[in-house]
């Protein structure tokens, strides 16, 4: 019986997978049906206009709004294989992650159309921003997406380079504390802004942090993003510390959205929030509804 | 002991092999989409989920669930314990202490081998390498003195995936969760479920002929060797088939918790305690077992769980229970 099932299963295997394989590179097509796997890449689906076609996202896609009434297929770092061919999308497309990889590798096996791009610098994020377009076929939307992105940065990075630099500490969890390293998109943000992040150089992105390297770092700005939009919860977790000037000086802020440490389409809007957050005697705060 | 007739052989083994045919319907039947089998003729797309995903599946879910049911047989009739199971002699802890290197490290595919099962059957290998190097006395090995030096060796591991686990980047830690939750992988290809199977049919060929040694055991070492068993011989071969096969599994589809330790005991209260018949039993009841909890984990409402999670949420109260009916003895 299992000998059955078997040879089943290789009959299968051998037969030939259908030819969608090509649709990923040729530029200008227009896949129909679009699935994605990673957060960031349901934003520039949208953002680049090709929201109406994307049929597929993961459980923690929640930006735009209207992402959210899709079928869900997963979570970014557990793709459900099944879920996604029973979308029958013509492109999927996504960000790579070593826990993701299983199922991208899966699903390409399955002669789905998967492209991967990576996003987690800023300079990767724009090279990603370009490829979704042209493997969408929405390659104007993705040029004024970028542009909008390079204004943006140019106008802070102008506006913050005469300023004094404080010390900032960008928090992405605690219990415990990981905290983003300059090479980072925060980090990287955080530069921009014209801040100091008091976190050293290191090879990964978010390093282990403690309250005792908080307080000997003696941050003057203290950027919590572990309770998204929760503005009141996070600082609460900093109180007792008084000797950190941030603490001291009512500088510890909640980021308003995992946009601001997300390699997405709204970066330009983290930036602009994290210079005034650093900066806010001269940058207006760009959080809405927030405070 | 109750006796065991062809008769009775024969009944149990058609009845599990027909269990094992209903649960590969029932498994390729359900999924985290509608696709429904009797469409998959119609339909390129229920074709392709049936076929090529969750037929794979449960093919290695059959393989990797009798696999571990058979070690845990092994090792409970030779270490004489009823807690025993595949991952008691610290095999799992070693594989996953090789797989959390392999992940922290960020080790690339040799030879087109994926690095992570890889460094997991290379660390559970050296594991079980230590762990009969320190408990054996020249051709003896006391299992009181294996259970020990397992049960350190687990907890060192344990400790040393913990260290990983914070030393790691924020990043990766989701790759070692999923791992140690214990997975069926998601990309699985025919030639891993051939290749496992062979592995796994060559452990059963060499526990399955030890099946009256294994009952003389379960008198005793004295008693059995006193009757003509070569014990020792006997305890080597089987630890080692077992481990190795142990090895294997969990490089597959990381530590499964329950599948090991659960269905022994099922099958010993339904059947009796002969080995003859447990031996070859554990390999379809285990099979039986595990693709149910993937079939459940594939289409648990909210998205796809580990099975590892769902086997031991099956697996606890079922064992709970026996033991409170007083069925449960090594």
């Amino acid at each position: 019986m299992l000998a059955a099932l078997f040879v089943s299963a290789a009959i299968v295997e051998r037969s030939s997978p259908p030819a969608r394989s090509d649709l990923a590179t040729t530029a200008g097509a227009r896949p129909g049906r679009l699935v994605s796997i990673t957060p960031a890449t349901t934003e520039i689906l949208f953002a680049i206009g090709a929201g109406d076609r994307v049929v597929g996202v993961t459980r923690y896609c929640d930006w735009p709004p209207e992402a959210k009434a899709l079928p869900r297929i997963g979570e970014f770092n557990r793709p459900d294989v099944e879920a996604i061919v029973a979308l029958r999308p013509d492109l999927i497309l996504g960000t790579p992650s070593p826990a993701n990889r299983p199922a991208v590798e899966k699903l390409q096996s399955l002669g789905l159309a998967v492209a991967v791009h990576k996003a987690s610098t800023i300079d990767e994020l724009k090279s990603a921003i370009a490829a979704v377009g042209r493997a969408t076929g929405e390659e104007a939307g993705a040029r004024r997406l970028l542009l909008e992105i390079t204004r943006s940065f140019r106008d802070v990075a102008e506006r913050a380079k005469p300023l004094k630099r404080p010390k900032v500490l960008f928090v992405v969890s605690h219990d415990p504390i990981y905290a983003a390293s300059p090479g980072s998109i925060p980090g990287r943000l955080i530069e921009l802004a014209g801040g100091r992040n008091v976190v050293g150089d290191s090879k990964t992105e978010y390093v282990p942090f403690t309250i005792e390297q908080a307080i000997a770092a003696a941050p003057e700005v203290i950027i919590d993003a572990t309770a998204m939009g929760d503005v009141k919860a996070n600082p609460g977790y900093w109180a007792r510390w008084r000797d950190i000037p941030a603490v001291r000086d009512g500088r510890v802020h909640a980021a308003s959205g995992d946009y601001v440490y997300l390699p997405g389409p709204r970066i330009g809007r983290g930036l602009r929030e994290i210079a005034g957050l650093i900066h806010p005697e001269v940058f207006v705060r760009g959080r809405e509804g927030a405070e | 002991m109750k006796r065991l007739t062809p008769a009775k052989w024969i009944g149990v083994m058609a009845a599990l092999a027909a269990g094992v045919a209903a649960i590969a319907l029932v498994g390729t039947a359900v999924g985290s989409s509608g696709a429904r089998p009797w469409s998959a003729l119609s339909d390129e797309t229920a074709f392709t989920i049936v076929f090529k995903y969750r037929l794979l599946k449960v093919l290695l879910a059959v393989a990797v669930g009798g696999s571990l049911a058979v070690c845990g047989v092994t090792f409970q009739a030779l270490l004489r314990n009823p807690l025993a199971d595949p991952y008691i002699l610290g095999v799992s802890g070693g594989a996953s202490f090789g797989a959390m290197v392999a992940i922290w490290v960020g080790l690339p595919a040799v030879l087109g081998f994926p690095a992570v099962p890889a460094a997991a059957f290379a660390g559970a290998l050296g594991t079980i390498f230590l762990v009969y190097s320190v408990a054996g006395r020249g051709s003896r090995v006391s299992p009181h003195t294996l259970l020990l030096v397992g049960v350190i060796a687990n907890a060192f591991f344990a400790a040393g995936v913990k260290f990983i686990w914070s030393r790691a980047a924020f990043t990766k830690r989701d790759e070692m969760v999923n791992w140690i939750m214990g997975e069926l992988p998601e990309n699985i290809s025919l030639t891993t479920v051939a290749a496992f199977a062979a592995v796994s049919l060559l452990g059963v060929l060499v526990m399955i002929p030890r099946a009256k040694a294994f009952n003389l055991m379960s008198l005793g070492e004295d008693a059995a060797s006193s009757l003509g068993e070569d014990v020792e011989r006997t305890k080597l071969v089987g630890f080692f088939a077992a481990s190795l096969l142990t090895a294997a599994a969990v490089a597959v589809s990381g530590p499964i918790g329950f599948v090991g330790l659960v269905v022994p005991h099922l099958l010993r209260l339904a059947f009796g305690p002969d080995h003859r018949l447990l031996l070859p039993a554990s390999v379809l009841g285990g099979g039986i077992f595990l693709a149910l909890a993937d079939a459940v984990a594939r289409s648990a409402p909210g998205g796809a769980l580990p099975v590892g999670v769902v086997t031991a949420v099956l697996g606890c109260p079922f064992f709970l229970y026996l033991l409170k009916r007083g069925g449960v003895s090594g």
